[in-house]
């Protein structure tokens, strides 16, 4: 039996295509849902001839505030929470496969916390926002090179050195980014500070579309093209090495696409914790381990996933809620269950 | 495919692991790798297969030099099958055994309906062909070692080199596994195996090489070992070999005195 059984015989007998076109159907029905649910609550029918009134001529005899909010408020944010949520699960997911562990996570490897130090570095200093992404790609790459030079030294059990190694890169930035908070404008950089690391969709426009997109692109279509490969970095080193893999290259790549989406969405979004960790078991269990389907299962599983969240964020109280406790509220939980879940099957 | 060691040493931090090691594997024969513990056996075979880089000596693959070969070239040529060992995740048979494609394909190809094919063919070969949808971590320890010589079969490479594929198993799983070995060297595969059980060396190989004090202390057919001279210096302890009929072929059965 493997460290984490996620795919019984029984996951492998169905049909994963079906699945992957249901993920599909699943994330098109979060999104329509997403765009009519809000404090200005938009009709299906109306939401859909707003929507096509861009392609086809159709005469509005809708409000104008209607077609504001669907364009100019809703849009960008369910973009922006479908490539956040697509590219934390698939971040989470490559992490899980490159370093044969199911436990590991953004979060887990400090990558969430190393990005999120960039990012309130640059807050702190007031630099412009599109530089925001590149603070926080930057100090993500190193806390992921740090934890993968702590593991390599101890290599009677990796799986530990990564765990020790997460913990303790993770707590590093934690207190660099409260130092930052300590020496930040009680004013105005502190409050900001605080609240974006607390992860928010809030101030998502199309602006931070733009700086989600290009890295998103950059590093999903790699790791679509590279999918059959992957399995293989899972691997024993030396296994894959003997099937002529050029694990290095592949790792290399792997690692910086999977940095690049998680700093690129602490970068408009703050930190979103669980969402790498809890995806891709769900996607494992549902279409099994190749990752050929587990790419793209979990690309649309993490984006109806955080759209859904999302939802619920900016419509179940007055004020929001920040998406990031809402993630952690509902994915600690949810992966206990999977865990004891998963534990009673095994002893049946 | 021919397998050559030439002189091939190999030292860590100034400690001598191998030295001096030459053999030859042809096509059809098979070599039992026998030493204890920290002899050298797994060195040797992460030697030959391009792992670690010889201080000295040199592995030549069918008369060329594999430091010069690429490492999907020489995963055209030399297969590693390692112990049975359960998988992080959960992958089918099927998907377990087509990995063995990937030094056929390019960076971004993926297998097609030929490889997929070919992975069936290997599974067929070995008579696991039911096997194919099952996860590699619900099936026993001796399917899942014959999965991975499927996977090696479908790499198309003639050289197997394998790892101590018998340790984690149950005895009639061993006997499974040497038994396919065998089938294997006959239809012309050159096999390398290490093992701790000498009578897998006597019973299932033509060749035997003893590593001892990190040298080789003896390279021949396993009839040369009759007398228990080596094997019993090797490991210490009084040994009785003897050829036994079983009714149906003749054995060499190895036990302390």
């Amino acid at each position: 039996m493997g460290i984490w059984p996620d795919a019984k015989e029984s996951s492998l007998k169905r049909r994963p295509l079906t699945i992957i076109t249901a993920l599909a159907i699943l994330y098109a029905a979060v999104a329509i849902l997403s765009f009519s649910i809000g404090r200005y609550p938009v009709g299906p029918w109306d939401l859909i001839r707003i929507l096509l009134s861009r392609v086809f001529p159709i005469t509005p005899d809708w409000t104008p505030q209607a077609e504001s909010v669907v364009f100019s408020i809703r849009l960008p944010r369910i973009i922006a929470s479908s490539l956040i949520g697509a590219g934390l699960s698939l971040s989470g997911l490559i992490f899980q496969i490159i370093f044969r562990n199911p436990m590991v996570s953004p979060d887990v490897l400090g990558t969430s916390t190393g990005a999120g130090f960039g990012a309130a570095l640059a807050l702190l200093w007031a630099l412009p926002s599109y530089t925001m992404p590149t603070a926080a790609f930057i100090m993500g790459i190193a806390a992921v090179l740090l934890v993968w030079l702590i593991a390599s030294r101890v290599p009677s059990n990796q799986v530990l050195g990564l765990i020790l190694g997460g913990i303790m890169i993770s707590s590093l930035f934690q207190s660099g980014t409260s130092f930052i908070k300590l020496v930040a404008d009680p004013e105005d950089e502190l409050p900001a500070i605080t609240y974006f690391l607390m992860g928010s969709l809030s101030g998502a426009g199309m602006d931070e579309v733009k700086i989600l997109l290009p890295p998103s692109i950059i590093a999903i279509i790699p790791m679509i093209l590279l999918s059959w490969r992957m399995n293989l970095l899972s691997l024993p080193e030396e296994e894959a090495l003997s099937l002529g893999v050029s694990t290095k290259l592949i790792r290399g790549i792997a690692i910086a696409s999977a940095t690049l989406l998680t700093a690129s969405s602490v970068a408009v979004a703050g930190v979103i914790g669980w969402v790498g960790l809890v995806i891709p078991h769900i996607t494992r269990m549902a279409v099994g381990s190749d990752a050929r389907r587990t790419i793209p299962a979990s690309l649309l599983l993490g984006a109806a996933f955080l759209t859904a969240v999302d939802t619920l964020s900016r419509s179940v109280t007055y004020s929001e809620i920040p998406i990031g406790i809402l993630t952690s509220f509902i994915g600690a939980p949810f992966f206990l269950y999977l865990i004891v879940k998963e534990g009673r099957r095994n002893e049946a | 495919m021919r397998l050559e060691a030439n002189g091939l040493s190999f030292s860590y931090s100034r400690r001598d692991v191998l030295s001096d090691i030459s053999f030859t594997i042809e096509d059809g024969r098979s070599l039992a790798l026998l030493g204890r513990n920290g002899s050298g056996k797994t060195t040797l075979l992460r030697l030959l297969l391009g792992f670690l880089k010889p201080d000295e000596g040199e592995v030549l693959i069918d008369g060329r030099n594999a430091e010069e070969m690429t490492g999907r070239e020489r995963a055209r040529c030399i297969a590693y099958i390692p112990q049975s060992s359960s998988s992080v995740y959960a992958y089918s048979v099927l998907e377990m055994v087509m990995m063995g494609c990937a030094p056929a394909l390019s960076i971004f190809q993926k297998p097609g309906k030929a490889d997929r094919e070919k992975a069936e063919e290997a599974l067929e070969t070995l008579g696991i062909q039911d096997l194919g949808r099952r996860s590699v971590n619900a099936i026993s320890g001796g399917e899942r070692q014959l999965a991975l010589i499927a996977r090696a079969l479908t790499q198309n490479a003639r050289i197997l080199l394998l790892d101590e594929p018998t340790s984690s198993l149950d005895y009639s799983n061993q006997l499974l596994v040497m038994e396919t070995l065998e089938k294997l060297r006959d239809r012309g595969y050159s096999i390398l195996f290490s093992t701790h059980n000498p009578e897998q060396a006597l019973m299932n190989a033509t060749d035997v090489l003893i590593l001892q004090h990190h040298r080789l202390s003896f390279l021949g057919k396993p009839e040369g070992l009759l007398d228990g001279e080596k094997l019993e210096k090797l490991y210490g302890r009084g040994l009785c070999i003897k050829r036994v009929n079983t009714g149906e072929n003749e054995r060499i059965i190895c036990i302390p005195r």
